[in-house]
């Protein structure tokens, strides 16, 4: 064998005994001490398996933290001790590839989506957290995060010109701003969270009583900020992803109720206005 | 000194800190008297968004040195070609004055364990890393640094002691130190040899950098590489010694976990001061 063999096989039994689940039955995360590679551990001096529990620990506690750091309102309504459960079986399943630890969560909410059962993950005997509910509060997650990770770019500024163009033309939404839809009230959930996650889960509010609710988590500076967004400017918003502001206007205004359409008009030019003072688009689009 | 010498080079005794996401605030606000700071490379790699804009400042007025952690000098791959040059545009980009890693392996088989993970020391590997950082230092076209690991498990098929292994690869890539002392007494306890005489082994005339840290002592006496409190007593005499024998040097305080304030983390690079005058 050459040396690079060698180091391909010592390598295999080591990041096997790092990778090894760690034993959630005493109440604890056990390292499993006893299933390391007999051989892996005969090639190492004194107490081979006590020391590569070390390892072993060090493996699932980072990448438990870069999870829990990631999504912080989903581990918050699971609890971080059935948070790490669903994140071992994810990884074991998908383990972190590149040399970007914050990428290991990739994959991570399609993952929930297909694996998990509607009734979600257990907490407890008695209570249960649903999967939607679960893939909402990762998504409001996420949102955070791509909002902090959006490369820096001039928000559109309007030339006195430019109302013209609005007539035909797309505005391009920023990266910096992300619309999230919850079900239950969770933006204002995870905006009272602790930094550090606690064992046992926090109960998940009753959902809204009148459908959804929709923000934007937008980028002010190097902080964040969330703005509760009137039902009709949501789908305004929505609408102006794909059509010219006058054609988003005729859309959303089809088939709703004078009182709806009166609103849009009293509120339009107002949230526009916002919409622009909180950097929400980076562009004008013409549209093909 | 190696032909190989960075246009910017720190001054010899430059103090300076790890730089983490916490201590941004207090950064752009006091904008301390720190000789420079250093950035794990992995955490600015192309990066968008805020990192990229928060280092963009820092680098407005401090020198930046590029501190990485999933090289995989000791994988059984070849080197990641995407990754260097990646890592090549970052050091461009800072101007670092050079660039540090580990001499360890953190991936095998596709997968990556995101920690600095032993082999055995042998003369094979000797010229296995040896080669492979050579290579990376001319890819990088500055001076390229392997720090020491701190390790939990040795291996039976050693032929050498870690200090002979280091200073072999060192020499024989004509790359460089990036010493970490706190490391150096990690190791000494967890496989019981004499920090001293590593230290004794060090030619300090290539050491580009060291590193001062905390550890956590477990129950079974086993020393774990923490970073998350203040470094102790014992690895402050190490530092002395070191910088009696071969200083001056760079010095910076790496503080990863429990990350306190800024000013505790300053207090413990004016600690460094302190220790060596």
């Amino acid at each position: 064998m050459t040396g690079k063999q060698r180091l391909a096989e010592m390598q295999r039994r080591f990041g096997d005994a790092i990778r090894a689940p760690l034993d959630r039955g005493t109440g604890t995360l056990r390292a499993p001490v006893e299933a390391y590679d007999t051989a892996l551990c005969a090639s190492l001096a004194g107490d081979a398996r006590e020391r590569l529990a070390v390892y072993n620990r060090q493996y699932w506690f980072r990448l438990f933290g870069v999870f829990h750091q990631s999504y912080r309102l989903a581990t918050a309504l699971c609890g971080a001790w059935a948070m790490n459960e669903l994140v071992a079986r994810f990884l074991r399943a998908h383990p972190p590839t590149g040399h970007d630890l914050a990428r290991a969560i990739d994959g991570f909410e399609l993952w929930i989506q297909d694996e998990l059962p509607e009734t979600g993950v257990a907490l407890g005997h008695t209570s249960a957290l649903p999967r939607a509910a679960l893939v909402e509060a990762m998504r409001i997650d996420d949102a955070y995060r791509l909002v902090f990770e959006a490369a820096a770019e001039p928000s559109l500024v309007l030339a006195p010109g430019d109302a013209a163009r609005l007539e035909r033309a797309r505005l391009v939404p920023s990266r910096s701003a992300v619309m999230v839809e919850e079900t239950w009230p969770l933006v204002q959930l995870r905006r009272g969270l602790p930094s550090t996650p606690a064992e046992r889960w926090v109960a998940l509010p009753p959902p809204h009583d009148n459908g959804t609710r929709d923000w934007l988590v937008c980028r002010v500076g190097e902080a964040h900020r969330v703005v509760p967004l009137a039902p009709l400017h949501a789908r305004l918003l929505r609408l102006l992803r794909a059509h010219a502001l006058p054609e988003a206007l005729a859309i959303l205004e089809t088939g709703l109720p004078s009182s709806a359409v009166a609103e849009i008009a009293a509120h339009a030019q107002r949230w526009f206005a916002e919409g622009m003072q909180l950097g929400l688009w980076a562009a004008l689009e013409e549209v093909a | 000194m190696s032909p190989l010498q960075s246009r910017n080079q720190l001054p010899r005794e430059a103090t300076g800190v790890g730089l983490r996401p916490p201590h941004y605030p207090y950064v752009f606000e006091h904008w301390p008297e720190v000789g420079f700071f250093e950035i794990i490379s992995e955490n600015f790699l192309d990066a968008p968004g805020a990192p990229a804009r928060h280092l963009a400042r820092v680098r407005e007025r401090y020198p930046i040195v590029l501190h990485g952690v999933s090289l995989n000098l000791l994988g059984h791959a070849d080197p990641d070609e995407a990754y260097l040059d990646r890592l090549c545009r970052l050091a461009d980009q800072v101007d670092a004055p050079f660039v540090t890693d580990h001499l360890c392996w953190t991936g095998a088989h596709g997968i990556s364990h995101h920690d600095l993970l032993p082999t055995p020391y042998t003369d094979d590997l000797v010229a296995l890393a040896a080669e492979r950082a050579s290579y990376v230092q001319r890819r990088l076209g500055r001076p390229f640094g392997l720090e020491n690991l701190s390790s939990y498990v040795a291996f039976r098929e050693s032929t050498m002691t870690e200090w002979e292994f280091y200073t072999r690869v060192v020499r024989e890539s004509d790359c460089w130190y990036m010493l970490d002392i706190n490391n150096i007494y990690v190791s000494s306890v967890n496989h019981g040899f004499d920090p001293y005489a590593y230290i004794e082994a060090i030619n300090f005339s290539r050491v580009l950098q060291t590193h001062l840290a905390g550890h956590t002592r477990q129950p079974d006496g086993v020393i774990v590489d923490t970073h998350d409190r203040p470094v102790c007593d014992d690895v402050w005499k190490l530092y002395a010694h070191a910088w009696k024998i071969g200083g001056p040097f760079p010095t910076l305080i790496e503080w990863d976990a429990s990350i306190p304030a800024m000013p505790e983390v300053l207090a413990e690079m004016a600690k460094a001061r302190e220790v060596r005058a």
